[in-house]
């Protein structure tokens, strides 16, 4: 479903921390705790004997450890395929390095000496690839490289030097790394491995401000918790480096359990960071909740999902299968994204339910920091763009729907219009034929004097006379020219005068419509006339049509008994039908004793039948 | 008055078999039917070229087929303001005799075709238009004064007044109400005053002006 241009946070690629090695992830973790606990526990256990002027300096240095292991568990619980948890376990376990100089055994002493101060190496690393756990640049990857190896080979070189015995520690088991007791080379050695830390550390320092500097606004959102905690951090250790060297007033008592708290505090400033976009994902929930509600409005697109992901820089490039391109959601083409991808810009695929690509998602490479959060954006993607999708089928076909009753309705009525021509030009013309002949003969005959004839010319022409009164009205029934050839105000005037109950015509547009409209408008009036007529008792009806750019308003009230319904057989059925294919909307108000009002609003322009 | 002997004729329809049958009609009845066309443009070229003392033109003719005859009348009464157009028509439609009534001071008229029924009737239309007289079809008045209305002003006249009225919408003179009604010049005088003031109209002695008052007034 999420396919991100990173493969290492593909979040299908899995990790034993996850999924299905749910209870496998517990025991480690649990472990993990555990064996802090324990590392914790001896250290407090050896140390406090030992420890000068007060026991706090022994607990407040544990703590610092339980606090990386402790916050490596949470991050592994949120995080499980970053590396973020396995540095921080790595920084809080070798921090416990430091009991083994005080178990007092030859063993524990000479590993303790080689393993002194290597917790920098994970804690750098995790500075410097924080919050993804992967290093962004070459030289990011050479100084943490060269950390993981001058930290235990300067340690080593030092180590092979130092006798503890001799250097001031009498009580203190042998050093089973000694090779020669050279004090003097032992310092030269600490001094050196000091000034490589040193150069490193500064390496560090540079490298952050850096990537601080260049990071985006959502990437500082991240690590902005850990920049902070970051240089009271340093500053402890300056002053433990240095503290190879100057004796500090107070050190035991006040600047070393400082140092200890500042260093305690940074990995959970990182949690912090790591978290706080985790808070983020009930963006995407908000987004889920407004795609329920209906089809987002045109443009609301790429602004819902870049809400969602939390980074107002996100792109949407829609992938046109048809014509093979891409376009965003106002349909402009833009350039394939994949093509074009910088260190800056991170393209994240989306795929429809089938696999087929539906749109690339080109956002600020801070999302990675949560994958799960790219795969919950990129499936709230999916969902919204084949909804939207199957929104646009669905308008496609109602408006295929639409435009086929149209075309019924439209067929009807050219139907009609033949009808009525065809009687005034056959049967009408005809009749009216006969009509001058029976004059004719009652003219030629009136000098032959025939009564009887004469009488019988008479009844005949009285008899076509009333025929073809009755044609008349038929053909206006079907269809009235008048509505044809000179529009609906006319052929409303006319309806209305010949109405059985009092009709006043207030308002009607002088300009002409397309005839569909023309005759939706006329048959309207028509059918609420004769509603009203039949079933209203009105004592008075109104007629008005209005238009203005985009629609025609037509309505038609009495101040009759009111009751009516759109029910079968009332004529407003086939009304509603011919209005709707038309885009318009018919609306009946007939409360009981209250009149009758049947209204219709018609689009008359392209504008007007847009989303409703 | 001119004489029917006397009455020049154009007869235009596109209907051959009426066209044919009321020229054969008018000229029984002793109208001199000197031409006849099928469409607009042969018409006018008739009234052109023989200047005849009316035409008699269908509404519908080629090429639309929809109000040709009015415009057909309109072009004639501009290039011969003395020539008298009949406009006949199937359509029994206030709209179109109003039309027509509006567009000319006189000397046209709206006739239904069922008319020709009567040749006295289409006669008498013919001599009043080739006079000057607007003429409308007594049908077209009926319907108007049928109309239903909340409050009718026509409820105030008198019996006779509405006779009056209908002749009066119809575009006769005094003279021809008097004569149709066999009624003094002064009782038509008295009735078409009273008839006026009731229904707040100004009275005005040009037929044409007052047919269209009446009209306007009936039609609102």
């Amino acid at each position: 479903m999420a396919d991100t241009g990173d493969r290492a946070f593909l979040p299908t690629t899995g990790s034993w921390l996850r999924g299905a090695d749910g209870i496998l992830r517990t025991w480690v973790l649990t472990g993990l705790g555990l064996l802090a606990l324990v590392f914790a526990s001896i250290e407090i256990i050896v140390g406090i004997p030992q420890a000068q002027p007060t026991s706090l300096v022994v607990v407040v240095n544990a703590m610092v450890g339980v606090s990386f292991v402790g916050s490596s568990i949470v991050a592994f619980k949120h995080r499980p395929n970053s590396l973020v948890g396995v540095l921080l376990a790595a920084t809080g376990l070798l921090w416990f390095s430091q009991a083994l100089l005080l178990v007092g055994t030859s063993w524990a002493l000479s590993l303790g000496l080689v393993l002194d101060g290597l917790f920098w190496a994970p804690l750098s690393h995790l500075l410097l690839s924080f919050p993804t756990g992967r290093l962004d640049s070459r030289a990011n990857r050479v100084i943490v490289a060269a950390l993981y190896l001058t930290l235990p080979v300067g340690n080593l070189l030092s180590v092979l030097f130092l006798d503890p015995i001799t250097a001031g520690c009498p009580e203190c088991p042998p050093n089973l790394f000694m090779v020669a007791d050279d004090p003097s080379l032992f310092r030269l050695m600490v001094l050196l491995d000091a000034l490589a830390g040193a150069v490193l550390a500064i390496s560090v320092l540079l490298s952050l401000v850096h990537r601080w500097r260049k990071a985006s606004e959502p990437m500082r959102r991240i690590l902005r918790p850990a920049w902070w905690a970051l240089w009271p951090a340093f500053c402890a250790a300056a002053i433990l480096v240095a503290s190879d060297f100057i004796r500090f007033p107070s050190y035991g008592t006040v600047v070393l359990p400082l140092v200890n708290i500042a260093l305690a505090v940074l990995p959970i400033a990182f949690l912090v960071g790591l978290l706080r976009t985790q808070l983020d994902r009930s963006m995407v929930n908000a987004l889920l909740v407004e795609l329920e509600k209906g089809p987002l409005q045109p443009g609301r697109l790429r602004e819902a999902i870049a809400e969602a992901a939390g980074d107002p820089t996100l792109e949407l490039a829609l992938w046109l299968p048809g014509s093979q391109i891409f376009v965003d959601d106002q349909q402009r083409v833009v350039a394939d994204p994949s093509t074009s991808s910088s260190a800056d810009r991170s393209v994240t695929s989306v795929q429809d339910s089938d696999g087929n690509p539906l749109a690339l998602l080109i956002h600020d490479p801070a999302l990675l920091a949560d994958p799960l959060r790219v795969e919950a954006v990129a499936s709230a993607a999916r969902l919204t763009l084949e909804n939207e999708r199957l929104h646009a089928q669905l308008r496609a076909h109602l408006e295929e729907v639409r435009a086929s009753r149209a075309r019924i309705v439209e067929a009807a009525d050219e139907a009609r219009r033949g009808i009525e021509r065809d009687l005034h030009d056959g049967a009408q013309q005809r009749l009216l034929a006969l009509s001058l002949a029976l004059e004719r003969a009652r003219v030629l005959n009136s000098t032959a004097n025939s009564p009887h004839l004469e009488g019988l010319l008479k009844d005949m022409s009285d008899d076509l006379e009333e025929t073809l009164a009755e044609l008349r009205e038929l053909a206006r029934g079907i269809h009235p020219a008048l509505l044809t050839d000179e529009g609906m105000g006319p052929a409303v005037e006319s309806l209305a005068r010949r109405a059985q109950i009092p009709t006043r015509v207030v308002s009607m547009p002088s300009a002409r419509f397309s005839p569909p409209i023309e005759a939706a408008g006329f048959f309207l009036i028509s059918e609420g006339l004769a509603n009203a007529t039949k079933h209203s008792a009105a004592t008075e009806i109104v007629v008005k049509a209005e238009a203005n750019e985009n629609w025609l308003i037509v309505e038609v009230s009495d101040n009759g008994v009111g009751g009516a319904h759109t029910g079968a057989g009332t004529g407003l059925r086939g009304l509603e039908d011919r209005i709707v294919s038309l885009g318009g909307v018919l609306k009946l108000n007939s409360p009981l004793q209250g009149g009758t009002t049947v209204s219709a609003r018609i689009p008359t322009t392209p504008q007007g039948q847009g989303p409703k | 008055m001119k004489t029917p002997s006397s009455t020049r004729l154009v007869v235009a329809d596109d209907s051959l078999l009426f066209r044919r049958g009321l020229s054969l009609l008018l000229s029984d009845a002793g109208f001199d039917v000197i031409g006849e066309a099928g469409n607009p443009d042969h018409l006018i070229a008739l009234v052109d070229s023989d200047e005849p003392d009316a035409a008699i033109v269908d509404i519908k003719m080629p090429p639309t087929f929809t109000d040709e005859g009015l415009r057909a009348a309109d072009e004639i009464r501009k290039r011969h303001p003395d020539i008298g157009v009949l406009v006949l028509s199937q359509y029994l439609e206030v709209h179109y005799a109003m039309t027509l009534i509006a567009s000319q001071p006189g000397g046209v008229g709206y006739l239904l075709k069922d008319r020709v029924k009567n040749v006295d009737d289409v006669g008498d239309a013919i001599d009043r238009v080739v006079n000057g007289q607007p003429v409308v079809d007594p049908g077209v008045v009926s319907e108007l004064l049928a109309r239903r209305r909340t409050k009718n002003p026509l409820d105030d006249l008198t019996h006779r007044e509405r006779e009056v009225l209908a002749l009066m919408a119809e575009g006769r003179s005094n003279l021809a109400i008097q004569n149709s009604l066999f009624i003094s010049p002064r009782t038509v005088e008295s009735h078409v005053r009273n008839i006026l003031t009731k229904l707040g109209l100004e009275g005005t002695p040009n037929d044409h002006r007052r047919v269209l008052a009446v009209l306007t007034f009936l039609n609102a």
